[in-house]
């Protein structure tokens, strides 16, 4: 029998799901090693399914960390592929005119020298996004900035995801 | 006798399709088979190369209308304020942006194009040449928690009032008019959590009565009810304040604005019916069908409505294909009847 504070947290737990993300970011089963001729592999990358029910300007990540068997990833070692277009992760802001349409392939490229040993990782992903639409509108002539209550493009939300796969 | 025209919007689907469960053509033989007249897409949903669509897709997009017998009425776009961190979209961008989502929606034969109220009501108005010159209705979509008394759609309706012109309009969202919470509206949570069946009646009070939530929530104790089962209450039936509320949906119980509703209705062409939760005995708790199809008809409106299916984020183990079914045939039996 859970006592009130379980089943109250448990209710929290559900309702901080969801929102406008429709899945969980990390496609599970698509972790692979980058492995050229003769063996040799410059590292690994893995598949993100997308972060809307409706697609997502890559400007709109604020924050992308990785952390493969609890050890973080640095972010100049890794990209962010969408098609023919890659960059840097801290360089996603800057790229307000790149949409990422809801069944692109999206990948994270991690670049290491002899990837990743045969065998589980626990990936983990925290995803730090600001929505691309809402309710709150105003003139960006004078680029004033958002109004104060445009609290749904001031506070990004921040999706986590932690998945085992296997190489 | 006139009969209501039907729209589906592939939206309802959204949800597989983003998962790769169905494909684009999958869910125009749903339309279909459904009983759709027409259908709706929401550009960055479901256009491959938004927001530059290749002439093939326009192409395939054409055909498959033909294919399925559909005709192809509303194209969605947003205003994407949320794109540059720290300020809205300018003037120049919503402009640019809406006369290519025109541009697009005219090349697939759609008459009609949604947008979102941060269009805003000046810069719909410089818009309307090139509606007039394209022939397409842009209509601003009314979603909960607004409602036709909001200051930002009172705005809007002036400008309606001033342009009068067919051009310009407003595609009204059921949300805006929403009762209560969907009859389904505890479905995620496990049995263990809460009393389903007390929160449930409780629910429908909510939706049907004017009785205030202390009461309800007396009640609740009253009945077995505990902490938990309040808590739960309180986040999933009663409403969420509407002075504050941003995305989601208050709750107007007895009271939503009919007459708001009907002031409307004749700038539009095409609207939302949305719903959360048909049951088998063709009622959708929580949204009050019978009152709109009323002044629908009292009005001879003649646009579409559009059967759109959001009961996925309250169950998503229920047939969306089922749930749109079962409401078409609702509207169809009031339309009918009323």
């Amino acid at each position: 029998m859970k006592t009130i504070e379980e089943r109250i947290a448990q209710v929290d737990e559900i309702l901080s799901r969801g929102g406008l993300v429709l899945t969980d970011p990390l496609m599970r089963g698509t972790l692979k090693n980058k492995v050229f001729e003769g063996g040799a592999c410059t590292g690994y990358t893995f598949r993100l399914n997308n972060l809307s029910y409706r697609g997502v300007w890559l400007s709109t990540i604020e924050g992308l960390e990785l952390k493969v068997d609890g050890e973080k990833v640095d972010h100049r070692d890794m990209t962010l592929v969408l098609g023919n277009f890659y960059c840097t992760i801290d360089e996603l802001k800057n790229n307000s005119d790149v949409f990422w349409g809801c069944t692109d392939q999206c990948y994270i490229n991690v670049n290491k020298v002899g990837g990743l040993k045969a065998g589980d990782h626990e990936i983990e992903i925290t995803i730090t996004k600001r929505n691309d639409f809402g309710h709150s509108y105003g003139e960006a002539e004078d680029l004033e900035g958002y109004q104060r209550d445009a609290t749904e493009l001031q506070h990004p939300t921040v999706v986590r995801d932690r998945a085992v796969f296997t190489i | 006798m006139s009969r209501l025209k039907h729209s589906i919007t592939l939206y309802g689907f959204g949800n597989r399709y983003v998962r790769g469960l169905c494909t684009f053509e999958d869910t125009m033989e749903k339309a279909k088979k459904m009983g759709g007249d027409g259908i709706e897409i929401v550009a960055p949903q479901m256009v491959p190369g938004h927001p530059n669509p290749s002439d093939e897709w326009v192409d395939y997009f054409k055909d498959c209308c033909q294919k399925y017998e559909l005709t192809p009425v509303c194209y969605s776009i947003y205003i994407d304020n949320g794109k540059h961190k720290g300020h809205y979209l300018s003037e120049a961008e919503r402009m640019s942006d809406t006369i290519a989502g025109m541009e697009f929606a005219k090349r697939t034969g759609c008459s009609i194009v949604r947008s979102q109220d941060p269009l805003l009501p000046s810069t719909m108005e410089k818009l309307l040449p090139y509606a007039q010159e394209l022939d397409v209705h842009l209509a601003i979509e009314m979603h909960g928690p607004y409602t036709p008394s909001t200051p930002i759609f009172q705005e809007y309706a002036e400008l309606f009032e001033k342009t009068n012109d067919p051009h310009l309009g407003v595609v009204m969202d059921f949300s805006s008019f929403a009762s209560g919470a969907p009859s389904n509206c505890l479905a995620v949570f496990p049995d263990d959590i809460c009393n389903k069946k007390l929160l449930y009646k409780i629910n429908n009070l909510y939706a049907t009565t004017e009785i205030p939530e202390k009461d309800l929530i007396d009640m609740i104790y009253e009945e077995g009810g505990d902490d938990a089962d309040v808590y739960v209450a309180k986040k999933r039936i009663f409403s969420i304040d509407a002075s504050t509320a941003r995305m989601g949906t208050p709750y107007w119980r007895t009271k939503p604005d009919f007459e708001g509703f009907r002031s409307l209705l004749k700038y539009s062409r095409y609207m939302h019916g949305k719903f959360y939760h048909m049951e088998d005995d063709l009622t959708c708790p929580g949204m009050d069908f019978p009152s709109f199809i009323k002044i629908m008809k009292e009005e001879n409106y003649t646009g579409f409505i559009a059967s759109e299916y959001e009961g996925d984020r309250y169950d998503n183990t229920v047939s969306d294909e089922e749930q749109i079914r079962l409401h078409i045939q609702m509207l169809d039996q009031l339309w009918d009847n009323a």
